[in-house]
Order: structure tokens, then sequence, then C-alpha cells
């Protein structure tokens, strides 16, 4: 095992949290915002976009606070010792599940659309034990390979959908607003589990080299996030229009097959994006994974975050069994998304930002909001 | 002692994938069908599905040596059973091979099954939630048996799937019906509760035809639409992207026929609510060229007012069509397939607050008003 | 790591360090000393010389027949010695007491003279190529420069031809090929520390780098790494490419070998460092990048446009030679939806009758075409290229035929073929050929997934794998701009104004701003053919 600094820069950062956040939301994203909004599923996601950079930028300012230790350490100085640990175990159980989440989900997918007849244990078990395979040698090659496959992800994708272009229907988008601001506030609600991915900020801050950087990184990473989003939300509802994209279960998919190619022959787009949509779960997948194991070691106080990787996998195989089917998955996502992440976005830096200022805690000032 | 566990777990990861290859199936091994063709039983209780697929032996035969001669270009297999994939699966019964179904270019419906609801709402799910079928099929719905359709080799294309899809892909040259295909279809199911217009499809002794269109109404067969009525109706929903319109000019002596090259159609609409009456309002503009006259007039095209003629007794039988297709939907079937509750629930929201819903009574007293004018681009190389 | 010390036999401690033997007085006690340890090396010479007006003075000079330039000997040393000394007529005092002195610095007219008193090393370097003279009555013995031995001429690198490019290639001695280097980098800068390795065989090594360029971690990690090997033998630099590596297991080579001293100059310039062995042409160059693999020299000579779109080709040529049997067999066998309605017909029509699954078809067909790869290059030439194309087609065709494999596969294999030979650095071809079948092998399992599931483990190998620091997969990893311009695409000169950036190399810039100038320049010319139209 070859040892490394493991310290990364503020770009990798930026692409790192990208990856992570980018996962198994933008297949059902369409179809959530719709039910929700109906045509203004664009500004659900813009507004969802905004209260994540909002956040995000909340929890880099706690991070920045205490710049040499992770969540779990700097936890406890803010709340007391006790509820800080089972914050952070709370913490590496959500990282947990959202490994399990995606990796059922990803299953899924596969089993539908790839191979009907392969059990979904193994294709489950084989994505773990990449994941594990990468995630063992810490946090460096993580970024490294999110950075390769940033562009893999991002490019063909965003060609992809040009041809259809022409058949976007701009009135699919309207009527323009006119819904209730409850309802739109449930609609960003929805975008959360899309967002989900820069808790890690949380675990990062001292693993990384020019924190000067670092509010321009997340700012755009985020950004880029939410205008990812919002591309494939726009065609995806240009195309369907909203009635038809909530009936769906993946719009996204159901959009790629519906795309012609002729001109490259390719007639088939599909078999394209299914081996990207791969790498966009093994992005998520293995970043989870790393930094559930990286919280737990710091939990645990051991040395190397490393132990912890492969016994998690069974771990992760059998919660990602759980659910009986599709259907139970995106309820437990439901319930994940709408109140694991909530607390762990928006309450839990809010309380923390609170507690920070009354006790005027904190070493060096290196982030000034 | 950690390289061997390294090892081991490595050597457990390679016999579990060993056991696979679960989903492979030989390409050979695949009949791949082209067509789907879906009637009811003589019972009306269950479904009888014809599925034609190519014979793959015989594409390379064709090409290579000369003309297999009695060998069957492709094949089609009936089976009946209760619902389209039971139907699949008991075929497996006949066939050597496994029929594969990401491939199918067309599904066609026989009378029988879109005159009765509940089955045609059974099948439509079916095809809906499937994830073999590729999105890109086309729908049509055929008077006849559509078994009839698909057991028959046709000489110009023995595999009528392929067939069926390239017709469609000459759709602008005549605008004979209308080229929508299973995602607009669905999409217009969906958001109207099922109103839908589907293509018509015939079959001749040696060939077939698409023309015309079948009205759904409410998940049912409502009525056949043909020529005039169908071009009217694409001309309201800017679906037209080519075809003729046959004018007639007052010759000297007999009437002549002028057909009107259609190539471009700019559709805009407008909405006005006047004394508790709604007013819609289609404003076409229609370019043409001219294709054919009279030999021998020559000469005359340039002269001023000849075109002016022209272009006016085209208008007037776009209204026409327009006004058969409008009175076909608004007083003959009172559904509304024209897309203005579409079109008022994007672009006067408030309005459409006020009358969403009751608009299958207000549609029919919807005044509609059609503005057509055309002009002609082209005169072909003549004067 | 004891499993693998036995492989490669590195005996670490159990050497004694070697001492020298000084050497005695007696000319005689000292010959004998040689004679005893080259006994039975019949290729020995030992010649005894008496020199003096009265040939009272016992010399001995000791070579080996074959490795040493006979016409140095004859000329300069016997010569100088039988016959000048003679006429010099030293006085006896002088000759007596300083007969060594006057004899080295008067008569011996060779160039490069050196003197030591230990035994060994003078066995050592008689066995290098030097020659030995002993003196009767002192110890120190003059080693002579003498190598000369029948080497093969400079020709043009083998496995590395370009079609615009210098056509000088190593050769196998090491003193030449360092000439060839120094020939083209004429800075005081540029340094060149001799090393041996190997306790038997005791193989010059040359390290060669530009003092004030390189990045200093990774000579530092090379003299290190060097300098503790211990092994018997060093044949090739292979064997070094080996033992100085970071991850032997990888397929991926973490040290480029090249035969072309441009190649080694350029990159001398760019901060690496490079590495000559003595009895082989191939040179290595640290560090390495996969990016650096698919270089190749002439997208330096000729015009940048060309030189990107080629480099564009050679990354998919990469791919393709990687994936392309087992896309192949995912799709026939998985996903045929995924491949067009014509297509997929076309293949189930050709691959009827065919009695194997897809899978087995291409796997015989690649083993096939290995076997012909690997006899080809055993034949003499002539009937070696003949088997290769001859084979394949024929046996291809004849597969065909009896219907064994389907055409579209024997393309598939050919095309594969074609694509890995496209890839510059053999190492990496070598490494393509080898996981193309673990990809073959995870599609005929799990399909498109497997051939991802594929792609993830070897990424996540190359993303991990570093070579002496340099994170291997730069600069597409840390991503710097400034370097990806000479990856992907070659960008024209004028662009590359620094060194890499993933080298940590002191001084950043080589290149004056070139554009500007040139542009100048062009605008200069317009100037002046304007002022002369008016």
């Amino acid at each position: 095992m070859i040892k490394n600094y493991d310290k990364i820069s503020a770009n990798q950062v930026s692409i790192l949290l990208f990856t992570t956040m980018v996962g198994a939301g933008i297949l059902s994203l369409p179809a959530d915002v719709s039910k929700e909004v109906g045509p203004n599923g664009l500004i659900a996601i813009l507004g969802g976009g905004i209260a994540s950079l909002f956040f995000a930028r909340l929890i880099l300012y706690l991070s920045s606070k205490f710049p040499t230790e992770t969540f779990v350490e700097y936890a406890g100085k803010l709340i007391t010792r006790p509820i800080s640990i089972v914050i952070s175990a709370v913490l590496v159980f959500y990282f947990v599940m959202f490994v399990s989440l995606d990796a059922r989900i990803f299953g899924e997918v596969l089993k539908i659309y790839l191979l009907p007849s392969t059990p979904i244990e193994i294709i489950i078990l084989t994505m773990l034990f990449s994941s594990a395979y990468l995630v063992r040698y810490g946090l460096e090659p993580i970024a490294r390979m999110s950075e390769i496959l940033f562009p893999i992800m991002v490019i063909p994708l965003v060609l992809l959908f040009l041809p259809v272009l022409t058949d976007v229907d701009l009135s699919n988008f309207l009527p323009f607003m006119r819904v209730s601001l409850i309802k739109f506030f449930k609609g960003m609600l929805v975008t959360t589990y899309s967002f989900v991915g820069f808790e890690i900020l949380y675990l990062l801050f001292p693993y990384i080299i020019n924190t000067d950087k670092l509010k321009r990184s997340v700012n755009s990473a985020i950004i880029s996030t939410m205008l990812f989003y919002m591309y494939i939300t726009f065609f995806v509802v240009g195309i369907f229009g909203y009635k038809e994209t909530r009936e769906q279960l993946w719009p996204f998919l159901t959009l790629i097959k519906s795309i012609n190619f002729p001109v490259f022959f390719i007639e088939n787009v599909e078999g394209i994006v299914m081996g990207i949509w791969t790498f966009t779960i093994f992005t998520s997948i293995y970043s989870f994974h790393y930094f559930a194991t990286l919280a737990l070691s710091k939990l645990l106080k051991t040395r190397e975050h490393s132990y912890f990787v492969l016994p998690a996998v069974p771990i992760m195989y059998l919660m990602a069994l759980i659910p009986d089917s599709i259907v139970t998955v995106y309820k437990y996502a439901g319930y994940v998304s709408q109140y694991m992440s909530v607390f762990f976005i928006a309450i839990l830096p809010i309380l923390l930002y609170i507690i920070l200022k009354v006790k005027r805690l904190g070493g060096k000032d290196e982030e000034k909001t | 002692m950690k390289r061997k566990l390294k090892i081991v777990i490595l050597w457990v990861l390679i016999l579990l994938m060993l056991t696979g290859c679960w989903d492979k199936i030989e390409i050979e091994d695949r009949a791949f069908v082209m067509a789907i063709g879906i009637d009811l039983s003589s019972s009306n209780k269950r479904y009888v599905v014809t599925f034609q697929f190519p014979n793959a032996a015989q594409i390379t035969k064709g090409t290579s040596g000369g003309g297999g001669g009695s060998e069957k270009p492709s094949f089609a297999v009936s089976e009946v059973a209760d619902t389209i994939f039971s139907a699949s699966r008991h075929i497996s019964t006949r066939i050597d091979k496994a029929l594969y179904l990401g491939h199918t270019q067309a599904i066609i419906f026989g009378k029988d099954v879109v005159e009765n609801k509940d089955k045609f709402q059974q099948v439509l799910d079916s095809l809906d939630r499937s994830y073999e079928l590729s999105r890109k099929v086309y729908l049509l719905v055929t008077p006849q048996k559509a078994q009839d359709i698909l057991l028959k080799k046709y000489e110009m294309e023995p595999n009528t799937g392929a067939y069926i899809r390239d017709i469609f892909k000459h759709y602008n040259l005549t605008s004979k019906f209308p080229t929508i295909d299973y995602n607009k279809i669905t999409k217009s199911l969906h958001e109207t509760n099922g109103n839908a217009i589907i293509p018509k499809i015939i079959a001749g002794k040696d060939e077939i035809k698409i023309a015309g269109s079948a009205i759904i109404k409410n998940y049912k067969l409502a009525g056949w639409m043909e020529d005039d009525e169908n071009m009217g109706y694409m001309l309201l929903t800017g679906l037209v992207k080519g075809g003729d319109v046959a004018v007639s000019t007052p010759g000297d002596e007999e009437r002549i026929e002028i057909p009107f090259n259609i190539s471009n159609v700019i559709r805009r609409r407008a909405v006005k609510e006047e004394n508790g009456k709604i007013i819609y309002r289609v404003i076409l503009e229609v370019e043409g060229d001219i294709t054919e006259y009279t030999f021998e007039k020559h000469g005359e095209m340039m002269k001023g007012d000849l075109l002016n003629v022209i272009e006016r007794k085209t208008s007037d039988e776009i209204k026409k069509m327009t006004q058969k297709a409008i009175n076909r939907f608004q007083k003959e079937l009172k559904v509304d397939m024209l897309g203005i509750g579409d079109y008022i629930e994007k672009y006067h929201p408030s309005l459409w607050e006020k009358v969403g819903k009751d608009w299958d009574k207000i549609f029919p007293e919807v005044e509609i008003k059609v503005d057509v004018t055309s002009h002609v681009r082209r005169i072909g190389l003549f004067r | 790591m004891g499993f693998f010390d036995k492989i490669f036999g590195k005996k670490n401690n159990k050497k004694e360090a070697k001492t020298g033997t000084p050497a005695s007085n007696s000319l005689k006690q000292n010959l004998n000393y040689i004679k005893n340890k080259l006994k039975d090396c019949d290729d020995v010479i030992y010649r005894d010389i008496w020199v003096g007006e009265n040939q009272e003075y016992n010399l001995a000079i000791v070579f080996i027949d074959g490795l040493v330039d006979k016409n140095i000997i004859n000329d300069h040393v016997l010569h100088s010695l039988l016959l000048d000394s003679r006429q010099a007529a030293p006085s006896i005092e002088k000759i007596k007491g300083n007969l060594y002195e006057v004899i080295k610095k008067g008569t011996i007219t060779g160039g490069d003279i050196k003197q030591i008193t230990d035994l060994d090393k003078c066995i050592l370097s008689i066995l290098s190529g030097d020659t030995a003279l002993l003196f009767e009555g002192s110890p120190e013995i003059v080693i002579i420069s003498s190598k000369g031995w029948q080497m093969r001429s400079i020709s043009s690198p083998e496995a590395e031809t370009v079609i615009r490019g210098p056509r000088e290639g190593f050769t196998e001695t090491i003193r030449v090929n360092t000439a060839l280097v120094r020939r083209r980098i004429r800075d005081p800068n540029l340094k060149i520390k001799q090393i041996q390795i190997g306790e038997r065989t005791h193989t010059d090594v040359a390290v060669l780098y530009i003092e004030d360029i390189v990045d200093r971690n990774v000579l530092d990690k090379v003299m290190k790494r060097l300098k503790n090997i211990k092994i018997d033998g060093v044949f090739e630099s292979g064997y070094i490419e080996q033992l100085i590596e970071e991850d032997w297991h990888s397929p991926f080579p973490q040290v480029l070998s090249t035969e072309r001293p441009d190649k080694v100059a350029a990159s001398l310039l760019e901060g690496r460092v490079a590495i000559l062995t003595d009895n082989t042409p191939f040179a290595l160059i640290i560090p390495t990048t996969l990016a650096t693999l698919f270089q190749s020299p002439e997208d330096y000579y000729e015009r940048w446009m060309i030189s990107s779109l080629l480099r564009i080709l050679r990354f998919l040529a990469a791919i393709v030679a990687l994936v392309s049997p087992a896309v192949y067999i995912a799709f026939t066998a998985y996903h045929p939806g995924l491949i067009p309605t014509k297509l997929t017909l076309y293949v189930a029509a050709t691959r009827q009758g065919i009695p194997f699954p897809a899978f087995f078809e291409a796997f015989i067909m690649e083993a096939t075409f290995e076997l012909l790869r690997e006899a080809g290059v055993r034949l003499p030439v002539p009937i070696g290229q003949t088997i290769g194309i001859v084979g394949g087609l024929i046996i291809g065709q004849a597969a065909v035929e009896a219907g064994i494999v389907s055409p579209l596969m024997v393309i598939v294999v050919a095309v594969t073929a074609v694509a890995s030979f496209a890839i510059p650095s053999y190492s990496a071809a070598i490494a393509f050929r080898m996981l193309r079948f673990i990809f073959m092998i995870l599609a005929a399992v799990f399909g498109l997934y497997g051939i991802m599931l594929g792609f993830m483990i070897v990424l996540t190998h190359l993303v991990v794998l570093k070579s002496f620091g340099v994170p291997y997969l730069s600069p597409f990893v840390e991503i710097d701009i400034s370097d990806l311009a000479d990856t992907l695409i070659k960008a024209p000169i004028m662009y590359f104004k620094n060194r890499p950036e993933i080298l940590d190399t002191p001084d950043r810039k080589k290149m004056k701003d070139l554009r500007e100038e040139k542009i100048e320049s062009i605008e200069d010319d317009r100037r002046d053919n304007n002022d002369k139209k008016l």
C-alpha cells in the first residue's frame, strides 16, 4: 500500500462534491418536481440549489473554524460530548444508508434495462466491492478518480440531448409559477435527495491543501450541480410535459429511450447512457463509503480508515436488500432525505452556528463569511 | 495473513462470477420481433397476439448467394393468451428462439381491441410499463384484424415491421396520416384522459397502406378520419409538414385541378373571451409550390392575377378541410383533440382556472375561427 | 515479501562487502594473484615487456583478447614502451626510482589513463576491456583505456521508427549512448553519473539529468533505489526497471523505455531522469505517466494539427484495442437492443449456425492471433512477416468459411490487433493486450456492466499508481490545463511555455513567449511590404 499524503486541492474538492451529489437523483428528479410544482420544476430546482448553496457555505464556515478537525471531533466542543458522539454515529449511519440506497437503485435500474436475469445481489455486491477496492487507498485516489470520471459523466450527457432540442416544446413550462408557496417549498424539499452529498464538507476540511480557494470551489460545485439538473429536467419536461413526467418512475431513462441519433448510426443511445450512469453511481457510492469509514475511524479513534472499508461492505449489502421492491426503496429514500437530510443539511448547521456564535469558539479565523 | 485474505476473497468473487452469465443469450438464438399485432379472440375475453420477426438466416443468403428460393423471409406467429406478455411467454413453447422485443418497430391494434375500453386500457398499460419495448415504436390501428396484416408476406418488403417504419420515415411527403409516435400518443392519452389519434393501416393484396387515422375517445374507438378531415386536423394541430391540396381554377372551358404542394405551415393561435363565449382563432400561413398546370397556358403564371387566384382558392380549400375536422370533433364527437384546452391551460392560465373543470361541456360551444393565407413560392421551371 | 524474494533472489544480507586486495611491489606476486583469479580464462593475455636501454626493467601488460582494441595496445602502449622509451634514454636513477612515473607520464601515448593500487579493481578493469600495466617494484598499476570490441553500428531503432526525425538509435555500448545524448545537449549542467550494478556482472549504469532543471525528488528516489539493488546480474535495462519500479504487480510500465536519443534528450529537458544501461540499447526515462506512453517524438517534428489528430487517434486506438472484443460480446449476447436494428439483424444472420457462443469465439480468435504474433517474432524476418499476414488472413478466412467464426468477429479481432500497434510504447501496448482478455471475461459474465466494472477496476489501479511520486494519470488528475496541451492533443510549440507542472522543477520557464515574438515579426514583415508598395 502506497502511502498518500491524503491532501487534496480545492479544485479536486469542487469536482469531488459534484460527482458525489450527482448520483441516483437524476433519474427521478424530474418526476418528483413535476408532481409537486407541475411545469415549474426548473424553478424548484433553482430554489433547491440556492438553498443548498447557502447551507453548504454554512457547513464550510463551521468547519473552517476548526481547521484541523473533522466534525466528529469539533462537534464535541460545541455540543456536549455524548450528544456529539450520537450525532456522529448517526452521520456514519446516514452515509452508509445512502450507499445502500444508491446501490439498490442502481441494481434495480440495471436489472430493468441491462441485465434482467442477473440476481440483483451480484450487481450490488460487485459494485460495493469495486468501491471498497478504491476506498481503501484513501482520499487522494478518490479525488483523482472523480477528476477522471467527471468529464466522462458530464460531457456525453450534455451532448446527447442536443439533437432533441427541436422536440422540446417550450410551452410545456407554462403556466408559469401558478403554484402555491407551500407547494413550491415542497418542491424544493423534494430536490434534497438530489443535492445530498455536500455533507462531506463536515469531514473534509483538514485534508485540503489550499483552503483559501474553498469558497469558490464549493460555489462552483453546487451551482454546476444545479445547472446540470436543470439541464436534464429542461429536456425531460420539455419533451414529455409535466403530466406525463410525473407518471414515470425514471423519466430520464424513458427520454433516453426515445432519442434517435440517426446521424451517428447509433440508434440507441441507451447503451452509452447506461455505461455513463454506472460511473455516476460509482462516484457517489465510493464517496459516501469513504466518508462513512472516515467518520467511523475518527469516532473510534483509529488511525487508518481502511480497517472499516471491507467490513462495511456486508452491512451495506444487507441494508440494500432490505426493501422489498422499488416502491419501498423510494419510500425509504423519501424518509431519509426528508428527515435525516434536512437535519444534517439545514437544522444541524444552523444549530451549530448559533452555538458557535454564542460560545464564541473557534480557532483561526480563516474564513470570513 | 492480509495477503492471503485478499486472495481468498478474490477467488470467491471469481467463482461467483463464473457461475453467472445469467443473461447471456446468443444473438442467433433470439427472434427479433419487428411488429406486434393485437386482436381480441372470438370470445372477446382474450387476446390474439401476433409476432412478426424476420428469418435471420435468410438475410445473408439473400446477399451472398443468389436468391434462396423457397426460404421464408419472415415468420409470423400468433398466440392466444390473457395478456400480451403471457402471450410472448407461451409462444416459447412453439418457437425455438427467444423473443426479443427491443427492436419492435410497430404495434398494430385490431379494430376489436380499440372498441373494447377495458381491454384497450389494459394493453396500453402493459406497453407503458414494459422495459423491453423501445419508445420509438409506432402505434397503428386497423379496421381489419391485425393478425391478417401480419400473416401476409409483402413483396415490397418482407419484413413487415421494417416496412411500416420506413413508411413513417417519409411522412413529410404527404400528410395523409399523422406522424405521431408512441410518445405523443401516450402523452395525449394521459393528459386528456383517454383521447388520442392513432394512424390507420390497411393491408392490400401485396402491400400495406397507412393513411387516415382512428379517433380514440375515452379509450374507445370513436370513429375514423380520412383525407380531408385528417388533413384539417393535422393543420389545426400543427402536424403538417408537406402534402398537397387540389385547387380548381375556373378555367375557360373546364375546371382544372392544380395541386398546391405545401412546403411549410406556420400556425398561430389566439384565444379571447367575449360575452361569456370563448373564441379560439387559428391563423395559418401556408407556403407552397405549384407543380402542375395546363400545358398550353404558357406564361400565365407570370401574369399578375393567376397566382392570387390560386392562393385564394387554396386558402378556401384548406379552410374547408379544417372546418370538416372542426365539425367532426366539436359537433359530432364533442371531444377536444385540437389542443385548444391545452393551449388555454398554458397561455391563459387564469381563463383555464375558470373553465378547466367543465371543459368537456364548454368545448362544443367554443367558436373556432380559422384564417388561412396561402403563398405560392415556387412554380417550377416553367412559366 | 519473502515469497517474492526467492524469485528475484535479492540476497540482501548474505554477501560480505568486498574489500580490495592491495598490490605488492613484486611484479611476480601481483601477476600471480591475477593469474590465479583469472585461472582457466584463456582469453586473458599476459605480455612481459622489458624496457630501458638495457632492457632491464620488467613490465607486464594484461588484457583480454576480444575486449580491447588491439591498435591501441600495439600503437600506443607497446610502441611507446618498446621503442620510444628506448630512445628516451633516461638516466638510470630516474628510471629506477620513478620508473613508473616516467613511463606513465612520458611514454604512454594512449588517452585515458588511471592508476590504482587495488588488484581486484585491476581485475575488474581488465574484465571491462582496459589494459593493465604492472611494474616491477611498484604497487601502482596503470590502467589504460583500450576498450574496443565489436559492436553494432548506430542504426535506426527498430521498434520506434519515425517518418521524420533522426534515425539514430542507441547501441549496446554505454559510452556510445552517452555520447549520443551529449551531442544533443551541450549544457554543462547535463550530468552523467555512472555506477555499477550487479554483483557479478558489474554492469555500467549511467544516470543522466540536467542539474538545475531536474525534479530533485525523483532524482533522489532513483539514486536511492539504484543503490539498493543487490542482484547477481543485470543484462538489460528491464531488470533495472523491474527492480526500481514502485509497483511491479501492475501491467502498466512506470518507466518508459526507448531506443531513441532524441526522446531521451527531450525528456531530460523536461526535468526527467534518464538511465542508460550497458549492453542494451534501451534507455529508461523516469518518471512516466500514461500520457507520455502515447507520445511519439514525431509529434514534435511535424505540424501541430496532424500531430493532435494522431494523438487523439492513438487514445481512441487504445480504447478500441482494449474493449472491442468485449463490446462485441456484450452487445451481441446481452444487449442486442442497444445496437441499431439493421446491424442487429445482420449480426444475427451472420452468426447463424456458428457452433460457439460469442465469448468462446472471441476468445479463440484472440488467442490464435496472439499465437500468430508470438510465432512471428521467433521466425526469421522474411518468414515471420509472411506468417503473420498470411496466417491471419488465411486462418481467419478459412475459419469463416468453415463456419466456426463469424466474419464480424474476424474483423473485430483484426481491428483490435491493428489498434494495439498504434500505441507508441510497446510496453503499454502489451498492457492493453493483456487487459483485453479480462474485459472479455467480464463482458461475457455481466455484459455492458462487466465492461464498466472493468473500467472501474482498471481506473482505480491507474489512479493509485505512482511513478516515482508522480501520479500515473497526470495530467488528467490534478488537472493543470497547461499540461493537458501536450497530452490529448499537441498544441503548437508556441504554447509550450513551461515545463510540465507535474514535475517539481525549479526552473519553469523554458521558452520565452515565442508567440509574441513571432507575431511581432509577422507584423514587421507586413509593414515592410506595405511600405514597399507605397
